[in-house]
């Protein structure tokens, strides 16, 4: 009875209780749908249809495929080129927001606009914007002589990749500078202080003080970042479908593509298995021990 | 939401969701309440997310009443057993407004009717009536005549070495499905086919030498068509037109409302006539006789749905629901084509030539799946490959060579069908 007391007196109990509801229902609307696709990888599932379990033969299949490696390594691609350009210009950024300036307050609600359009006008607005013919980008550069003829910026696949990239780091970057931004406010300003004391210019200050301390909370966003960007699909849907050919489908539009346009359910939750076994999980299993070296120290 | 019952209202999908065109419905399903007591309702679905939210609402068991449909969905829907047959209302229809059988042919599968048209979208060639009148040419009616033109009107009017009207604005595009609908009016005309159903069984029929022909010819046609050409959809297609950027171009009616309000000048330019054809080749054209089909859900409240369905063929109202877009959509039934209440609506009275031009197309339409006696099962898929476009951009984008090219597509197709 008393040991029954005790446990009930302890914060973990009360933690157990106030959390449990939300961590069994998150639990169930998780789990139900990654079952589902766990088991419909194992089937020969159509649409609405399976005739029959098939082991592991949707994954045998898919792997053997030219077009799952392709996606996949443009997926990696895609993911890579994204954290070269959101990441330092984030946070770049974020230094600048940091200092005083005149204007400040203003440019900071305006960097935010990129990130609060909604996808679909952001892709509409570059859209246009890139167009050969009725573009403003198009008409600048011929309007200054830097071009004599219209780009075609969706000509070949790694123009169309290289355009879609900057779309969405367009969109993203401030993302990253707020959270930056929002790190950088926590250094005391005595470092800044002592250092300036010491005689430290305005790089030694940035690689001695702010890099490092800023980097363990943006090291999180940014493990964060990876995992969307492995998953993203509306920026590629939107502006290429995948294309040209299919020369900007990543692995979230080959599972589209192959669940949604051919119904072939089977092969297209293989390839999510697939991608949340080779790419989404070994990122997590890296940031989760990250999170616990740093409770550590 | 689906209705539960006598009294609540029909509920049906589309997805026409310009809001002029979601006002219009809006007005017309007003006016079946005020004649009949009875109501429905619309509910408009992003083209995009339109196949998506029927697989959704079927797993869910909440499809709506009544759907609107392009023939390639109607395979699916029967698959699951999720539309009703519709023979009796067919006919009773047919017997009054007169249905064309070439519209209502591609919903009709193994002798039952699943579908009724209820709008159509056809695709014949715009071109620049003005330009040509300038140059001194006919309107094409043959490829060689198209291809002459395409040249000779790509025009730099400045001399700056960038042409401000394109010959022929054909896109190379797989960037949706007008890419590939384009490809497949030039195919069909040159004899050339996706698939053929033999005794039940799919076969890939595409890589022939007559497609091989039609992807030369489209590949040398492509040089006088705009740079983006490659990234073309409809949207974009659409621009061109209303900035009077194309001489020739295959496309609907759905730029003349808005050119009708904002620029009847260049409005007037603009002509429209069937797609020229090969030497030897037969006319033919992209179409789609949009249908509309009933759902199990309606089996509860059945009089309702047969009572919007008589109301709506009426050719008054079935002139009104036209009137979504005027120019675009054009009758299916011969009672409404020849009636007032179409011929004299706003836009459609003031270009008749327009409108006219399309509407004469209908009999030569066809539809990927669709060009047997038997509809194919795989047809949905085969259509949203984009695969014929995706061949055109191997060619002109990649340089890969036409019969290269189009085996490749075929072989993209037999993975579709396996």
């Amino acid at each position: 009875m008393r040991r029954i007391s005790r446990w009930l007196e302890r914060d973990s109990f009360l933690a157990t209780i106030l959390a449990g509801p939300s961590v069994i229902w998150m639990a169930l609307i998780v789990a139900y749908p990654v079952l589902l696709v766990f088991w419909f990888s194992v089937q020969d599932q159509a649409t609405f249809t399976s005739t029959g379990f098939v082991g592991l033969k949707n994954y045998l299949f898919v792997l053997k495929r030219a077009d799952f490696w392709m996606s996949a390594v443009r997926t990696v691609a895609w993911t890579a080129m994204n954290i070269v350009l959101i990441v330092p210009i984030g946070v770049l950024v974020a230094l600048l927001l940091n200092s005083d300036f005149p204007g400040k307050r203003l440019f900071r609600a305006w960097m935010l606009l990129p990130w609060m359009f909604p996808i679909v006008v952001t892709v509409l607005l570059w859209q246009w914007i890139l167009n050969p013919v009725a573009g403003a980008l198009n008409y600048l550069l011929h309007a200054l002589n830097v071009i004599d003829s219209p780009l075609s910026f969706f000509q070949d696949g790694t123009s169309a990749m290289l355009v879609v990239v900057f779309v969405n780091a367009w969109r993203w970057t401030p993302f990253m500078a707020v959270v930056a931004l929002a790190v950088l406010q926590t250094i005391p300003p005595e470092y800044y202080e002592a250092a300036r004391i010491d005689g430290a210019n305005g790089y030694q200050v940035s690689r001695h003080i702010t890099l490092p301390l800023i980097w363990p909370a943006l090291g999180n966003t940014v493990f964060i970042l990876l995992i969307w960007l492995f998953n993203m699909f509306p920026p590629l849907w939107l502006m290429t479908k995948g294309g040209p050919v299919d020369s900007t489908t990543t692995l979230s539009l080959l599972i589209y593509k192959r669940g949604f346009e051919q119904f072939r359910m089977g092969e297209a939750s293989a390839i999510s298995v697939l991608l949340l076994v080779l790419f989404v999980v070994p990122m997590a299993l890296i940031y989760f021990k990250r999170m616990r070296s740093m409770t550590k120290e | 939401m689906a209705a539960l019952g006598l009294g609540q209202p029909v509920t049906i999908w589309h997805w026409e969701t310009p809001p002029a065109r979601v006002a219009a419905m809006d007005a017309l399903l007003k006016k079946f309440a005020a004649d009949t007591g009875l109501t429905a309702e619309q509910v408009p679905i992003n083209f995009g997310d339109y196949q998506t939210k029927i697989l959704a609402a079927l797993v869910a068991n909440q499809l709506p009443e009544i759907l609107m449909v392009n023939p390639p969905q109607v395979p699916l829907l029967l698959e699951r057993g999720a539309i009703i047959p519709l023979d009796e209302l067919a006919a009773d229809l047919d017997a009054k407004y007169g249905i064309p059988a070439a519209l209502s042919a591609p919903y009709k599968i193994d002798g039952t009717q699943y579908g009724i048209p209820v709008l159509g979208v056809f695709w014949p060639l715009t071109y620049r009536a003005d330009l040509y009148e300038s140059a001194g040419l006919e309107p094409p009616a043959t490829w060689d005549e198209l291809r002459h033109a395409a040249e000779a009107l790509t025009i730099d009017e400045n001399g700056d070495g960038n042409p401000e009207v394109y010959g022929m604005c054909l896109p190379v595009s797989s960037n949706g499905n007008y890419g590939s609908q384009v490809v497949w009016a030039f195919l069909r005309a040159n004899g050339g086919d996706i698939v053929e159903v033999v005794d039940g069984q799919q076969n890939i029929v595409f890589d022939s030498p007559a497609t091989v022909e039609t992807y030369r010819y489209l590949a040398d046609l492509a040089k006088f068509s705009p740079p983006g050409k490659e990234n073309f959809d409809w949207g974009a297609t659409e621009l061109l037109i209303k900035s009077g950027k194309c001489a020739n171009v295959m496309y609907n009616g759905a730029w003349i409302r808005e050119l009708a309000e904002n620029d009847p000048e260049l409005l007037a330019k603009y002509a429209m006539k069937p797609m020229p054809v090969p030497e030897g080749g037969q006319e033919a054209h992209t179409g789609y006789p949009r249908a509309l089909v009933v759902t199990r859900a309606a089996e509860q409240n059945m009089d309702d749905v047969t009572a919007f369905l008589s109301w709506l063929y009426q050719p008054e109202n079935h002139a009104a629901l036209l009137m979504m877009e005027p120019g675009l959509f054009m009758p299916v039934t011969r009672a409404t084509a020849e009636s007032n209440a179409f011929l004299n609506a706003p836009v459609i009275a003031e270009n008749r030539g327009l409108v006219s031009a399309q509407a004469a197309i209908a009999d030569s339409v066809s539809i990927i799946g669709f060009t047997g006696a038997t509809p194919a099962p795989s047809a949905s898929q085969l259509e949203s490959s984009f695969t014929l476009g995706k061949v055109l951009q191997r060619i002109v984008l990649e340089g890969m060579s036409p019969e290269a090219a189009v085996t490749w597509g075929a072989d993209q197709y037999r993975d579709i069908i396996r």
